[in-house]
């Protein structure tokens, strides 16, 4: 039954799954909500594990990534990090979606393609990436007056359930209100991260974390915002309108970010998350090499990037006339940087390999930048010493960057002056060099003995 | 009896929240004969434009907010009808300044200065030249740079824009040092030379056909309302965080000093442009250098303002010796926020616009727009000067004489506080009545006398002057500022 079932994988997919689904509920025999209940507290335990994670986010690559994307936001396949579970959202609801598959939909039964322990492992890795609150609900109060700052023994006018897991500062209507979120609530378990609101400071904004109340990381000011539990973790925010100015818009933005505040990670409320979806501005090099210079996420301002039609990018900056930084894969999102008032910078669409203050940099001497060339390829030129250098990359080989360094012009007294160049030391990084010496200091070279110096840059496949 | 006055009651967040409230009434204003023809753009890209030039040929250069420079070939060519665009540049950081120069296209993008260069004229920029050194960009999204403009010795001057908070913050916006709030020069060695400080978010700057040079700033922290000064090297004109890169000034040395010393320091503006009134947020002064193509403002200078979605007129009037003058509406009804405007060889007015991260009077997120006039003979102001009795107003055509009573006008008069403050409400705020009026010879010109009071801004309207025509003017109210009476 399962090997014929296989063998007709592509033409009867469908019937086997009905097959399938209704033995299995035979052979499970009593009540399958237990079961679920068993299997969500199994599935819950694992998404902390991280032997389990780690296996279930290499499998998740194999076998989910074409069509939920990488970070999970979604493509073919729905969004697997945010609130929204159209086939529910109960662990053993994501287990069941992935075992049924919905063929007709595009996504097919992964029972006969993974094993149990596969397909748990995977779920586990996909929970743990739960961004924002579940479960969420909402009650509104009205209040007396523009005066009346309290809760206390008043019974809410209207109270729900929030399907996108999305707060929705608009569902309250009426111009005095008091309205409390609340849910379980999900962010990173790897590092500090920050619940933020925008608009002005509300005295009258309060948030509980766990059944205790969280104080306001800066009292005074825009943007209150409060320090988060790593993780999951239950979440109630209060929110009442009086002693507000009638000209405050109170439909607030909300966002996860992270400690430093520099990125938004994802939005708390309807209204940021309809902001977010339009930030998405992909720069990619197709027959040829592109250029950008935007603000990007942990490069100093001024930074130019570059993205290879063959996927290796690299950042030069110009104040230092340094390759600040290398990724392998998609080139770069620039929507957030250019998106309303720009504050938010570009995000890489890989990670980094090494970025600043790491970098292949002049070791000694003051470099004056002069501009770029862009024909077929670009061309950076600067003055390093007095000696007129430009420099170029191009990847004749996956995985492999070459950095070619031309001098133009020797300075005025036309000593022979060595050149050396750090190298950022990381272990997925081999360099090579037929044209200078390569040593603990880095890469060096003396550039009277050529015009032409390349430095070959190898990327070990795993890394990216 | 005077037209009942409009006493502005506005608080501070007022004047902060309510841009719209300006925008309640829809209807729309232009002068006879002018009209607006709005250009089609290339498609699948974000036209913010933010710099704008004609070049002599007719081809018409945008630079964009996404970083891109695009020229429409032709385009300011009337006999051309159907202009293409070509992508000149890409890859830049929020070009929000573009001029033509000579042979090359310069553009002031966030960290750098930078002149483009078609080598191979493919209408495609292959280099990207660094022009100077010397200032800094701390990737603070306040941080635009506005300009260049050209005098004819050759010599550039572009503006800094503050950032917006930081740690050196005097109130809202701040400086972490680099000149920013300064304008600058480069001086034909190609060196940075600081030129003046005070500025706030100088999104206009431009130079007369005189060669005096002038920038408009935009209203916040210390800065009343929005502005155009007359600029002259080595003064200071109002915000003091860019103080903490001036050579006698340290950043303690500042954030030691109250308002009374900045205020001491600082130039009073040329013109005020009340906030909801004439300007929230203006854009680059360009002169009319068109010969009367443009209908009959002659050497006047127009502005655009962003947040009104409108071109407006100002008046310079030089007394004892100092530029004051006047504000007045031209034109509304784009559609989009108004930021560069250039007028071409052709009596054209091109008008960049982009719409994105404030709010703006015309609703498309972007465009490019330009003002025609037809030669049609509007009735309208054309001129105002301060008198020593008070003021001679000039309009295009013969006035009615019936109209010329004291009763056509209605006038009132305020100053604005200097302060950390987020904008300025008016203060001492009076209704002036105008003692009388006498109508020239010609019959264009009504010199009307009233009390005058120095350090002022004075709302004039003049709804009850028609024409011998029956004609009205499309705009019935300016705003002079007074900084001083003749002596
Ligand atoms: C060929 C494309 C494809 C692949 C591969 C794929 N999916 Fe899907 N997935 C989809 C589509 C399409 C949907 C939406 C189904 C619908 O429209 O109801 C979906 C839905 C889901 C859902 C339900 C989401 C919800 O809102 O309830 C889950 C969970 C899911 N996929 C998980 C996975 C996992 C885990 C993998 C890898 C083992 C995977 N998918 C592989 C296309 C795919």
């Amino acid at each position: 039954m399962r090997l014929s079932c296989r063998l007709l994988f592509t033409l009867f997919l469908g019937v086997c799954i009905g097959v399938n689904v209704s033995a299995q509920s035979e052979v499970n025999g009593t009540t399958s909500l237990s079961l679920d209940a068993q299997l969500d507290e199994e599935l819950r335990a694992l998404s902390i594990d991280k032997t389990t994670l780690a296996q279930g986010k290499n499998k998740y690559i194999l076998y989910c990534l074409a069509c939920h994307a990488k970070d999970l936001s979604g493509g073919n396949g729905f969004n697997l990090k945010d609130g929204v579970w159209v086939h529910g959202n109960r662990p053993s609801d994501l287990f069941n979606s992935v075992s049924r598959g919905f063929l007709a939909q595009g996504m097919p039964s992964f029972k006969d393609i993974l094993s149990e322990n596969d397909r748990k492992q995977i779920v586990a890795y996909v929970m743990s990436k739960r961004e924002g609150f579940d479960n969420l609900t909402y009650e509104v109060y009205a209040l007396d007056s523009n005066d009346d700052t309290s809760l206390v023994g008043k019974t809410p006018i209207k109270t729900g359930k929030l399907h996108d897991n999305l707060m929705d500062f608009t569902i309250p209507e009426i111009k005095e209100f008091g309205v409390v979120f609340e849910g379980d609530f999900y962010t990173y378990n790897d590092q500090p991260t920050r619940f933020r609101m925008g608009g002005r400071a509300f005295d009258l904004m309060t948030l509980e974390i766990d059944g205790e109340s969280v104080e306001k990381l800066w009292k005074k000011g825009w943007n209150p915002t409060w320090l988060l539990k790593p993780g999951k973790q239950y979440i109630k925010l209060t929110y009442l309108s009086s002693k507000n100015p009638d000209y405050l818009d109170t439909n607030f933005l909300g966002y996860v970010t992270p400690e430093d505040g520099s990125i938004k990670y994802f939005a708390t409320t309807a209204r940021a998350q309809g902001l977010m979806a339009n930030r998405t501005y992909n720069i990619e090099a197709k027959a040829h090499p592109v250029l950008q210079r935007k603000k990007i996420h942990k490069l100093p301002a001024g930074t130019i990037s570059v993205g290879l039609p063959e996927k290796v990018n690299f950042a030069f900056d110009p104040s230092k006339c340094a390759i600040n930084a290398l990724w392998v894969g998609d080139f770069l999102n620039i929507g957030p940087n250019i998106d309303r008032r720009t504050g938010d910078p570009s995000l890489p669409l890989s990670e980094f390999i090494f970025f600043a203050p790491n970098g292949i940099s002049p070791s000694q001497g003051n470099c004056e930048y002069l501009g770029y060339a862009r024909n077929q390829n670009i061309r950076f030129n600067y003055l390093l010493n007095g000696i007129d250098v430009s420099l170029s990359a191009n990847s004749l080989e996956k995985h492999r960057i070459s950095f070619i360094f031309e001098i133009k012009k020797l300075d005025v007294d036309g000593e022979n002056k060595k050149m050396t160049f750090s190298l950022p030391d990381i272990p997925s990084l081999k360099y090579l060099s037929e044209d200078g010496a390569i040593d603990e200091l880095g890469w060096s070279f003396y550039p009277k003995e050529n015009t032409s110096f390349k430095l070959d840059v190898l990327v070990s496949k795993d890394s990216s | 009896m005077k037209a009942t006055l409009f006493v502005s009651k506005s608080l501070v967040v007022s004047v902060l929240f309510t841009f719209y409230s300006a925008f309640a009434d829809n209807s729309f204003t232009a002068p006879k004969g002018y009209s607006i023809e709005t250009i089609s753009l290339p498609e699948n890209t974000k036209m913010n434009i933010a710099g704008l030039d004609v070049a002599s040929n007719g081809d018409v250069y945008a630079a964009t907010r996404l970083g891109e420079v695009w020229v429409l070939k032709g385009g300011a060519d009337i006999s051309n009808t159907t202009p293409i665009w070509r992508r000149f540049a890409d890859g830049l950081h929020e070009v929000t300044g573009l001029l033509v120069d000579d042979d090359s296209i310069m553009v002031a993008q966030k960290p750098e200065l930078t002149r483009l260069v078609d080598t191979n004229s493919d209408d495609i920029a292959e280099q990207y030249l660094r022009v100077v050194k010397g200032w800094k960009f701390h990737n603070n999204y306040h941080e635009y740079h506005y300009g260049p403009v050209k005098d004819n010795e050759g010599n550039y001057y572009a503006a800094l824009n503050l950032a917006h908070g930081g740690k050196t913050s005097l109130a809202m916006m701040g400086s972490d040092g680099g000149w920013r709030g300064w304008m600058y020069q480069v001086n034909t060695k190609g060196e940075f030379v600081p030129y003046a400080s005070g500025l706030r978010s100088p999104a206009g700057i431009g130079i007369s056909p005189s060669q005096e040079l002038f920038f408009t700033d935009n209203q916040g922290d210390w800065i009343a309302t929005s502005k155009l000064h007359y600029v002259e090297k080595g003064k200071f004109y109002g915000h003091p965080a860019s103080l903490i890169d001036h050579p006698d000034y340290s950043f303690d040395k500042v954030h030691n000093m109250t308002a009374g010393d900045f205020a001491a320091l600082a130039e009073p503006p040329t013109v005020w442009f009340p906030h909801r009134e004439v300007a929230n947020s203006p854009g680059n002064p360009v002169w009319d250098t068109t010969d009367g193509q443009f209908g009959p403002f002659a050497g006047q200078m127009f502005i655009p303002d962003y947040t009104f979605s409108s071109i407006f007129r100002v008046m310079l009037d030089k007394v004892n010796g100092q530029y004051q003058g006047a504000a007045m509406n031209f034109m509304d009804g784009f559609q989009s926020g108004n930021i560069r405007i250039q007028f071409d060889d052709n009596g054209q007015l091109w008008v960049g616009q982009t719409a994105r991260g404030w709010p703006t009077r015309g609703n498309k997120p972007f465009g490019l727009q330009k003002v025609v006039w037809n030669g049609e003979q509007a009735f309208e102001l054309q001129n105002i000067k301060l008198t020593r009795a008070g003021f001679s107003l000039t309009f295009t055509d013969t006035i009615d004489e019936t109209s010329v009573v004291p009763d056509a006008f209605s006038i009132h008069q305020w100053r604005y506080r200097y302060s950390k403050e987020y904008g300025s409400p008016k203060l001492d705020e009076q209704i002036i009545e105008v003692t009388d009026t006498v109508l020239s010879e010609d019959k264009k010109t009504i010199n009307i006398s009233l009390p005058l009071t120095p350090n002022r801004v004075l709302s004039i309207a003049f709804d009850g002057i028609a024409a011998n025509s029956q004609q009205t003017p499309s705009t019935t109210e300016l705003f002079y500022t007074l900084n001083q009476v003749i002596h």
